[in-house]
């Protein structure tokens, strides 16, 4: 008896709201650990982001997300606003400026500072 | 499930057959240019980047048919030149290789981040001391008290927060493991190499791992045929000629399945007597040991599992010199001595899996069974244990709304027979059979909730149903606040439910001429009247990081009081008897400790710790008194060298271990003749081990070490040592080293 209603309760939990719940990798910059926390804390608020966890080497960050309560691209939207790249939105400069002087990802001196050898993923874009 | 697609437009074939393409990106049907895309071929030798719009020139000037286009986060893929109409579609890796840092990290570290009190101790620390089973492997943390238990075994035990190890919950890969009849001996069966990590939990422990852990939790996560080296022995040898062999052996037998092999023997054919009282000071004896692994990694369908196979037989023989085991012939019926045989076979079968998209939910099972049977003998009386283990452990680990705040749900079987018999071969001793079913089933939930910042807090409740004990809850709860950048407090209570095991986690009573009575209001009983131990727990914890002359430095101060609110009285205050009764009154042990690690210097790392441990039970008749055998203070001082890395790959490691271990109290011996009498109170001690390593590459080192370098024996270790069957005779006053300075040597050779 008390075996069952356990059971019962742990499919419970396994099962609600699985249909609606979406898991993708997307790449967002950022160059030091306090991008990792801005990003994963930024992102874990907003309401329909179960999982948020990036990753400073590869630049990516995957994500779990309940699509009923917000779009993916809704979510490239937000990480631009807080002021950092994805493949798909730039963010403004006035939310770049707003970064700590060690989170300027665009900036290949910071960059090396971090002791990482690569370009902004937006490089191109930027060099004009 | 998002696809990324790769359109690779190929066209344009000129003469030197230059390939031209595009990289994009679909996302929500829109094409996205990848910029930064490697492409590059197949021998690696060219390669181009794409470009803003994500197109790229490749050219081929050796006429090569494969190229491979790679970006990270994404799985890389092979094409060939000639197909033209190349649409590829490509998965994101979702099991990216975990970053790793380089940085110089301590083998052994409090964790910062979790709610609980943790020590991981890596198997780098474990190479500090000769370290040659699991009960020795705590020499270097201060946390935790290595002390011998009797003058016969030669056993170790270790005691923390002031209470022994039957106390602390000690699991294998969080199966519960060091139980029932391994109570006695259990440690010794986990040989030091095997083992590729430890986590001590200090105060009450999860109520995952079920409702036992009284002052604290200790698990020891072996090593794993995946990530071990292909190939490991390690010889070692001391001058009490005690030998032991390490074999590991791995291998991949496809790409899901691995294979290790782990063998451990040792064997000690002779005896010394240092202290001249006429008894070993240690047994001799031998152990076989091997372990097998299976270990199943399928990380696209989020599968992992393992499947061990261990097989124990071990052999010891303590007594006096003239002691011979196995030999019935009247002479030697005169001398005073014992053997402990026990065969041990394990099964365990463990079982995960982790949705390889949504990572935060995973489900995983347990099972083992083990079978145990231990006989032994000590002079007239003897000791037989046959016990059957089932335990089964089902986990559900989930979120609630995002993975700030994380759920584990469960339940757990145990299921324990044992056949247990005490029997002598002198009629006027009483004999026991305490055979006996324990079964529980219990169902847990616990909470976790991590701000990712400055709180993280868990809140656990396990209900347990047991055949002995009856229904029971277990709660228990552990908070981490940051209270500044570099200080954090932690703070705890739980309790635990714990039936005791009498023999096998007093077994050496056996080495001693004590009546064994089990009493109740002061009236004789049996065994069946002992009650389980039950005990709360609550601890506080603060721990400071700064830099001191510009080097990192750690302060922790921590404080645990384990309080009792039954438990089975060992009463060893009259020397002919050892009493067992349920707790009338109070027991409890607090413990402080002060805790200070310094790096001096990139090679050289300090730890200074200084515990304070006030444990007192009520006993009947005698009242409130200090427990037995328990230093009430410890000076610890470890210092480790670990030199830099010549140009021949070789350097030098060192280490060097100073404990300065108080006073104890001694039980009563005043009812004992004159001759037979001891002080109430144990000298200081101060002891030292140190040990130097030779890294001569990174396949091969060699160490030599001396424990107990300022050669200190404890005098009068035997009572009546002279007259073995007579109504004195006692082992168990054991407050120190037996035998004096012992020096080892091993070496050790790797295949990675």
């Amino acid at each position: 008896m008390k075996l069952n209603i356990l059971l019962s309760l742990l499919f419970l939990f396994s099962f609600k709201s699985i249909s609606q719940t979406k898991s993708t990798v997307i790449i967002v910059d950022g160059v030091c650990m306090m991008c990792e926390n801005r990003i994963e804390k930024q992102a874990i608020d907003i309401k329909g982001i179960k999982l948020a966890d990036w990753n400073l080497e590869n630049r990516t960050l995957k994500l779990v997300y309940n699509e009923k309560h917000i779009s993916i691209n809704e979510i490239h939207k937000f990480l631009a606003s807080i002021g950092h790249d994805t493949k798909k939105e730039i963010a403004s400069d006035e939310a770049y400026a707003l970064l700590d002087p060690c989170c300027k990802y665009r900036d290949l001196q910071v960059i090396r500072d971090h002791g990482l050898d690569r370009e902004p993923i937006n490089y191109s874009n930027k060099k004009e | 499930m998002r696809l990324i697609i790769l359109f690779l437009f190929l066209s344009n074939f000129t003469f030197s057959q230059d390939i031209k393409g595009k990289v994009l990106e679909l996302i929500d049907n829109n094409e996205v240019p990848i910029v930064g895309a490697n492409i590059f071929w197949i021998d690696n030798s060219g390669g181009a980047v794409s470009d803003i719009d994500g197109n790229f020139t490749l050219s081929n000037p050796n006429n090569l048919k494969s190229y491979i286009v790679s970006f990270v986060g994404y799985k890389n893929d092979t094409l060939k030149t000639n197909s033209l109409n190349s649409k590829i579609f490509l998965v994101p890796d979702s099991q990216l290789d975990e970053v790793s840092l380089k940085y110089n990290s301590k083998s052994s570290s409090v964790s910062l981040l979790s709610s609980t009190n943790i020590i991981n101790i890596s198997s780098e620390e474990l190479l500090k001391a000769a370290c040659c089973n699991l009960a020795e492997s705590f020499e270097t943390t201060p946390s935790i008290d290595v002390n011998f238990s009797d003058a016969i075994s030669g056993r170790k035990q270790i005691n923390m927060l002031g209470l022994s190890s039957p106390n602390i919950l000690m699991s294998i890969e969080n199966i519960p493991s060091i139980r029932g009849a391994l109570q006695s001996y259990g440690l010794t069966y986990i040989p030091g190499t095997w083992i590729e990590s430890l986590q001590v939990a200090k105060g009450s422990g999860s109520v995952v791992n079920g409702y036992e852990s009284v002052s604290g939790q200790i698990n020891a996560e072996l090593r794993k045929p995946l990530t071990d080296d292909k190939f490991f022995l390690n010889l070692f040898a001391n001058a009490m000629e005690r030998l032991e062999l390490n074999a590991h052996y791995t291998s991949s037998l496809n790409d899901k399945l691995n294979h290790g092999l782990y063998f451990h023997t040792n064997k000690k054919a002779t005896s010394a007597d240092n202290n001249n009282d006429g008894f070993r000071d240690s047994p001799t004896g031998k152990q076989l040991n091997i372990l097998n692994r299976f270990q199943y990694t399928n990380l696209e369908k989020g599968l992992v599992g393992f499947f061990d196979f261990n097989y124990v037989f071990d052999e010891r023989v303590y007594g006096e010199n003239e002691y011979i085991d196995g030999i019935i012939f009247a002479e030697n019926q005169n001398y005073w001595g014992g053997k402990t045989d026990s065969e041990i076979l394990k099964t365990n079968f463990k079982f995960g899996y982790v949705d390889p998209l949504i990572t935060y939910r995973s489900l995983g099972l347990q099972f083992a069974y083990t079978g145990i049977d231990m006989g032994s003998s000590f002079g007239y009386r003897n000791h037989d244990t046959k016990q059957t283990s089932i335990y089964s452990n089902l986990v559900y680990n989930s979120i609630i709304g995002d993975t700030r705040s994380k759920i584990k749900t469960g339940i757990s079987l145990t299921y324990d027979e044992y056949d247990e018999f005490i029997f002598n071969n002198n009629l006027s001793l009483n004999n026991f059979d305490i055979s006996r079913t324990e079964r529980s089933i219990g169902a847990y939930f616990e909470y976790n909730y991590d701000d990712l910042d400055k709180v993280n807090l868990s809140a656990g409740l396990r209900f347990d149903n047991h055949n002995k004990i009856g229904n029971f809850i277990s709660p228990r709860f552990h908070m981490k606040y940051r209270v500044f950048p570099k200080s954090t407090v932690k703070f705890s209570f739980g309790k635990a439910t714990r039936l005791a095991n009498i023999f096998s986690e007093n077994q050496k009573l056996f080495y001693s001429s004590r009546e064994i009575i089990f009493t109740e209001n002061l009236t004789p009983t049996n065994f069946s009247t002992m009650k389980a131990d039950q005990a709360w727990n609550y601890g506080l914890s603060i721990i400071n990081s700064f830099k001191l002359f510009n080097q990192e430095s750690q302060l922790i101060l921590d404080y645990y009081i384990t309080d009792f609110q039954n438990k089975v009285v060992a009463d060893w205050e009259t020397p002919s008897q050892i009493n067992f009764y349920n707790l009338t009154g109070k027991s409890y042990s607090n413990s402080f400790q002060a805790q200070l690690s310094y790096t001096l210097s990139n090679s050289i790392d300090l730890l200074f710790a200084y515990k304070n441990t006030v444990a007192e039970t009520d006993y009947i008749s005698h009242g409130r008194l200090k427990n037995p055998l328990t230093p009430s203070e410890r000076l610890f001082f470890n210092l480790s060298y670990n030199g830099s890395v010549n140009e021949k790959g070789r350097s030098w490691k060192y280490d060097f271990t100073f404990n300065h271990v108080g006073e104890q109290r001694i039980p009563s011996t005043q009812d004992n003749p004159q001759q037979y009498r001891l002080p109430s109170i144990s000298e200081k001690l101060n002891l030292i081990n140190t040990q130097i390593t030779r890294v001569f590459s990174e396949s091969f080192q060699i160490y030599l070490g001396i424990e107990n370098l300022t050669n200190y024996k404890q005098e009068n270790a035997i009572i009546s040592s002279d007259d073995p069957f007579g109504d004195y005779f006692d082992a168990t006053y054991v407050y120190g080293p037996i035998f004096g300075r012992m020096i080892y040597v091993g070496l050790r050779y790797y295949i990675k």
